[in-house]
């Protein structure tokens, strides 16, 4: 139980510093990641500790426990969990306090999970720790409580952490941080590359526990829409410092610094209006774009858009009205099974597995499709296809009329393929050992053909670049020198540099902090516009999809359950599956 | 030294030559070992295990060492194999009988059979030490068990 009268958490003044002995350097360097931080948890209250990738949050986290390398870390200044200092604390005080006074879900709960002991065993372990006289029975029973409390079979005791999936560990993550009913329980980034409905059940338990318990939340996250929904109060910080500290209801709707603002307002919700500039931190009031002009629908319904750049012969623009447009890519009936793993003796072989069950989907030139589903859906198997990597099992495929089926097998219907129809993916692996320019203007190279007038070598690579917004002065580096957004934007200039008419985009932004994630989605409609471009957008984040597609597929275990524009998708939808997951959306 | 005869002398007579056996392969293991523990200790589940209230010592006895075993499990079953297929050089040094130098003098002297025999014998020591330790990484890392 907290002392009465302490609050549950108090830091005062922390200074964080991380010191990087590097003698070539004449001495250790210090590379400050908090700066004279104060606030503070009130028992029962719930702080959501929000900002993006290097803000110094997660350092807060764990500096609120004294998990730091005492060996490369300074912390100066004061934190005290329920009255007990932490800062400078003797290895037997900051033992007695962990995992009974306060307790920690960590980040990757894969990585954070021991993979050699079984769920069960760490869990008890725990408990045991706490109640040592407890005997190894109490202390199973106990951990099996914990875990049926956070909706897992407590029959899965006996499992390792690998063979859960990744919301289940990261609710048995949970239960290990509860199980002592701690009076301060801190969660970094708890939701993470889980999907929606996933979320809100992870999210659910420190919630109950708060209200039955009182326990105090300390959420750190950059994700807006977990604090929107779960925090009291919430604090802003960049670089360290902190930026602003209000109640959340004030910071969300009507925040003083304009940081604050943009950090808000840079993930579009369901409630943003599609298609606009999202506010970035470098730019917090765009200006508005101009509205989009409604893509042609591959079967005449709407008007024809105005086409961007004319680049060939068959330049996929303007339609006589009525006239119904060829899709530029489609896919009937589209079954993909991957061959099951196991023995491969007769008797013992297990059913293949089917990623996608008759999918049927067609592009318009010139439009944005925008494809949704949960982990395992079938949505970048779906993408694969079309882009001519992935070897359909049943089904068509086609790309301006053309079947692509056999592009998987074969190199040079793949090679003629990749000059219409460019991939980006969700992290964009380049090869460490090239410069990123080389790369690039190699594949423009292999790619360019005799009727397309283009400049050569190095005007082109400059135009790809300058185009995504990098400066000049970078085109030398390697690809570790870039940071996970600039990377990103390479590999947009990569999948541009060859002028495809059909870009297919594989969760591209969500590795990527919310700021930098609207810079690119700002991105994207640029280029969109101006290039002329279709795209099909592949995403679990229904708010993301909603921005940027014109038209929305839902996909659930390799099927479609719904398609439809925007509008009709998100306004009206029809069928269940797409109901829950809106409701799931934070 | 027979052993039923004199144990402290049998000790005592083989202890140097063990000694240099042992030094050669410590060096491998101590500068496996080094790297492997640094290597585990940053991992996250050290980090929760002290986050969790264990002592240092407890944290890096149970988790740690466990993490960093698999590796010097194979690499033991692999050394133990060669071992006891022959150690030539100290046989020869030690002026001790063994199979190493029954196998070299069987190879200098044209003796196939008994060539063959002591290649067969290092080959079956070599499988069954390695095999061994592959169970034991498997008892050690459960990510590694056939599913």
């Amino acid at each position: 139980m907290a002392e009465l009268g302490h609050p549950a958490l108090r830091v005062s003044d922390l200074s964080v510093s991380f010191t990087r002995a590097s003698v070539a350097r004449g001495g250790a360097d210090a590379v400050p990641a908090v700066r004279e931080l104060t606030f503070e948890v009130a028992p029962g209250e719930v702080l959501g500790l929000i900002g993006e990738s290097g803000s110094g949050k997660s350092t807060v986290g764990l500096a609120a426990l004294g998990l730091h390398d005492a060996a490369r870390t300074r912390v100066t200044g004061s934190i005290q969990v329920g009255g007990v200092e932490i800062v400078g604390a003797s290895e037997k005080r900051l033992c007695a306090v962990r995992g009974a006074r306060a307790a920690m879900v960590f980040q990757d709960a894969l990585a954070a999970l021991s993979p050699l002991h079984t769920v069960g065993a760490q869990l008890a372990e725990v408990y045991w720790l706490r109640h040592p006289g407890a005997g190894q029975a109490a202390a199973r029973e106990r951990a099996s409580e914990m875990l049926e409390l956070v909706a897992i079979p407590a029959a899965r005791a006996r499992d390792y952490p690998h063979q859960f999936s990744g919301g289940m560990r990261q609710r048995v993550m949970t239960a290990m941080a509860l199980i002592n009913s701690p009076d301060l329980l801190i969660a970094d980034e708890p939701t993470t590359a889980l999907d929606a409905r996933v979320q809100r059940q992870v999210l659910r338990f420190p919630d109950e526990l708060r209200r039955e318990h009182g326990t105090a939340v300390l959420l750190v996250t950059h994700d807006v829409g977990v604090v929107a929904e779960m925090a009291d109060r919430m604090l802003v910080l960049r670089d360290g410092r902190q930026v602003e500290q209000g109640p959340a209801e004030k910071l969300l709707t009507d925040a003083s610094e304009p940081y604050t603002r943009a950090l808000i307002g840079a993930a579009p919700t369901l409630r943003t209006e599609p298609g606009t500039r999202l506010p970035t931190v470098d730019d917090p009031d765009p200006a508005p774009a101009p509205a989009r002009a409604p893509a042609a629908r591959w079967d005449g319904a709407a008007d024809a858009r105005p086409a961007g750049r004319d680049k060939s012969a068959t330049a996929t623009t303007v339609p006589a009205a009525g006239r119904p447009v060829p899709p530029i890519a489609e896919v009937r009936g589209l079954r993909v099974e991957f061959p099951a793993r196991g023995p491969r003796l007769p008797g013992l072989r297990r059913p293949p597995l089917q990623a996608v069950r008759g999918v049927s989907l067609a592009i318009a030139p010139g439009e944005t499709l925008g494809l949704v589903g949960e982990s395992g859906s079938g949505k970048s198997t779906t993408a694969r296809v079309l882009a001519g990597l992935q070897r359909p099992t049943a089904g068509t495929v086609r790309f301006d009329g053309r079947d692509i089926s056999a592009a998987a097998r074969s190199t040079a219907l793949r090679r003629e393929l990749s000059r219409e129809v460019q991939l980006v993916f969700r992290t964009c692996t380049l090869r460490s050992t090239r410069a990123a320019p080389s790369s690039r203007s190699s594949l423009c190279r292999s790619r360019s053909t005799p009727d397309r007038a283009r400049p050569s070598g190095g005007s082109a690579r400059c135009g790809c670049w300058s185009g995504v917004g990098l400066r000049a002065d970078r085109l030398g580096r390697y690809p570790h020198e870039f940071s996970g957004g600039q990377r990103q934007r390479v590999g947009i200039a990569r999948a541009l540099a060859v002028e495809p008419r059909l870009l297919i985009a594989d969760e591209p932004v969500s590795a990527l902090d919310v700021s930098v994630q609207a810079q690119v989605l700002n991105l994207l409609m640029d280029l969109r516009e101006e290039f002329g471009l279709s795209l099909l957008f592949v995403s679990h984040d229904l708010a993301v999809v909603r921005h940027f597609c014109d038209r929305i597929a839902v996909l659930r275990g390799g099927e479609i359950v719904e398609t439809g524009t925007r509008d009709e998708v998100f306004d009206r939808p029809s069928h269940d599956y797409t109901r829950e997951l809106l409701a799931s959306t934070l | 030294m027979p052993l039923a005869d004199d144990p402290g002398g049998w000790v005592a007579g083989l202890l140097l030559p063990w000694l240099v056996l042992g030094f050669v392969n410590a060096a491998v293991f101590a500068r496996l070992s080094r790297a492997q523990l640094l290597e585990v200790m940053h991992e996250g589940y050290v980090r929760t295990a002290r986050g969790k209230g264990l002592s240092a010592r407890r944290a890096h006895l149970k988790y740690t060492a466990r993490g960093a075993a698999p590796p010097l499990v194979q690499l033991l079953g692999l050394e133990a194999g060669a071992l006891f297929g022959g150690a030539f050089i100290t046989e020869t040094v030690f002026g001790l009988g063994g199979v190493g130098k029954l196998a070299v003098d069987a190879v200098v002297g044209n003796d196939l059979p008994t060539v063959m025999g002591t290649v067969l014998l290092a080959a079956l020591c070599v499988v069954v030490f390695v095999a061994v330790a592959d169970l034991v990484v498997a008892w050690l890392d459960p990510r590694v068990r056939l599913a």
